[in-house]
């Protein structure tokens, strides 16, 4: 494989320009009935670091940021995902979520409505780099299921 | 006379494309490269008598015994241990260690003990003491280290106090290279009347070692880190230790006499050897023991100084390059830990191995050493007695066109 392919300029450019990057302002957060949401994850074969914060607004994602430390890829993964995932409703984000992972995965193939993530065709052939590519993706899925569970609770209350 | 060449042919694996290029395999602190000799000891067993060791009267169960058997003197023969009955067959460094641990720890170590460890652990000489120290109130310490990546000795001074029961300390660190003190260790310790374990995992396929001289008290390594099959590993311990020791595995092999109420164990080394053990592995390692006897310790201990110096004087030469651990020769091994400007590990190993080239990338099982350290991760390069200054010189050009990629936009 050519490194190019790997290493696409769109991958590279969200790498040294990350979108959505750092913190959710606390004073824009602090509306009880919208409370921010954190959810971090690490690989822990080569220490990658994602943290996102997501904040919900009438079951959409209003506004999201990541920080974290980690590879080219597994960077600019979670670059291209806060731009695609910003302002979807949670089922729709869930549903890219898992249609990215079955990509990734090799259960599913790359179309072209996917935008940005048509740049991880490279990534795919490389078995050692699929689990940089979905860490960012691992995390907020497993954020939007908490959240969901807190408000499943919250209603049962 | 060391010919590097000559040995390489030994080595089917060395002939392998990857990527369409020659592999340039500079992987072996995770794992060496077997030479043919063990890649057909191990055919041979399954071919031409294969069959359970200690049990059978049958022909083939005597020679897979007598072959098993070998392997533990020669195995005792390079360590210089007094006697094979000190050497006990594990899978691995790892379960060496945990075998310490549970062995000899879980009945003999009591509330408020203490444990003094180095903080350039593998996680494997770091993880069964905390298991333990959680079950049984042990406290653990951790010897810092010093700007130049070696072991702060005067620290380790003031750790050790009449409560310290074992100093367990790497021979060498997986990640720095740094090839640690063991004599001025184990004379402290043994002041205070504690035991010393000796992860012996990347330090035993290269130093020669004398464990009597040494006086260590346990030592642990893995066949597979010295062109021995992965699944075998070895735990040395003074004989009058592993007398007082307990099995970790309770089962077939490692018992004299069993009633429905009670057992009583086998002889060192059997008893903690229960159940069927890699035989095929322990052969090849017998065969491995040889290989590294024919060349001599002695001689791939200068090779590998010769090829270390090479390396370190050529990547310290790469502008941005960063290097970890001592640079006085005499202080490290091939072992060689760096980060290239600010690019990823992870991105640095993906682009080499796309020209060939075997590196490891990440934190290698060593975390609070990268904290330590001030880094998530690092690459490292690691030099066993077939790699070239050709291998090297391939590795340094190819650093230096890792830019290219990043500063093009590919």
């Amino acid at each position: 494989m050519e490194l190019k392919e790997l290493y696409k300029e769109v991958i590279l450019d969200h790498y040294q320009n990350p979108r959505n990057y750092g913190e959710i302002p606390y004073a824009y957060s602090s509306e009880g009935i919208n409370p921010l949401c954190k959810s971090e994850g690490e690989n822990p074969i080569c220490g990658d670091a994602i943290y996102i914060q997501f904040l919900v607004k009438d079951n959409r994602l209003e506004d999201i940021r990541f920080t974290g430390t980690g590879c080219t890829i597994s960077q600019a993964s979670a670059s291209i995902m806060t731009e695609l995932v910003k302002g979807k409703s949670l089922e729709d984000v869930k549903t890219l979520i898992i249609r990215f992972k079955r990509i990734m995965e090799g259960e599913e193939d790359f179309t072209e409505d996917l935008g940005d993530l048509l740049a991880f065709e490279g990534v795919r052939k490389l078995p050692a780099r699929i689990k940089c590519a979905l860490l960012a993706w691992e995390v907020l899925l497993e954020g939007i299921k908490k959240y969901l569970e807190r408000q499943v609770e919250r209603v049962n209350v | 006379m060391y010919d590097v060449y000559k040995i390489r042919d030994d080595f089917p694996i060395l002939k392998e494309k990857v990527n369409g290029k020659n592999l340039v395999y500079l992987d072996n602190a995770a794992t060496t490269q077997k030479p043919l000799s063990v890649i057909d000891a191990i055919a041979d067993y399954y071919k031409h008598y294969n069959a359970n060791v200690h049990r059978g009267v049958h022909s083939l169960g005597v020679i897979a015994t007598q072959e098993y058997e070998r392997t533990r003197k020669k195995v005792a023969n390079f360590i210089k241990a007094e006697d094979s009955s000190c050497i006990v067959f594990t899978k691995g460094t790892t379960e060496s260690i945990n075998l310490v641990a549970y062995g000899w720890g879980r009945k003999f170590l009591k509330e408020g003990d203490e444990i003094i460890l180095t903080v350039m652990e593998h996680h494997s000489n770091i993880v069964p003491w905390q298991i333990l120290a959680r079950e049984k109130g042990l406290k653990l310490k951790f010897i810092p280290l010093k700007d130049d990546g070696t072991l702060d000795i005067e620290s380790f001074y003031s750790l050790i106090t009449g409560k310290t029961k074992l100093v367990g300390v790497t021979y060498v660190s997986n990640v720095l290279g740094t090839v640690n003190p063991i004599d001025n260790i184990v004379d402290a310790a043994h002041s205070v009347g504690a035991r010393v374990l000796i992860d012996g995992a990347q330090g035993i396929p290269t130093i020669p070692t004398n464990v009597k001289s040494l006086n260590v008290d346990f030592l642990a390594f893995s066949a597979h880190k010295m062109l021995g099959p992965t699944g075998v590993g070895v735990l040395y311990g003074k004989r009058e230790i592993l007398e007082d020791m307990e099995p970790l595995l309770g089962g077939g092999e490692m018992i004299k006499k069993v009633s429905i109420t009670d057992s009583v164990w086998a002889d060192v080394p059997y008893r903690f050897e229960g159940g069927t053990p890699n035989i095929a592995g322990v052969i090849g390692f017998g065969k491995a023991i040889d290989y590294l006897n024919n060349l001599g310790m002695e001689e791939i201990f200068k090779y590998e100084k010769l090829l270390t110096t090479y390396a370190l004087e050529k990547l310290s030469g790469i502008d941005g390059l960063t290097i970890y651990g001592p640079r006085d020769i005499s202080l490290r091994s091939g072992i060689i830990s760096f980060n290239y400007r600010d690019i990823h590990p992870h991105d640095v190993a993906t682009i080499l191995d796309q020209s060939g080239i075997a590196i490891r990338a990440g934190h290698h099982c060593a975390q609070p050493l990268h904290s330590v350290l001030g880094i998530p991760a690092s690459c490292r390069v690691s030099l066993y007695i077939y790699n070239t200054k050709e291998e090297i010189d391939y590795l340094v050009e190819s650093l230096e066109r890792i830019e290219e990629v990043f500063r093009s936009g590919a």
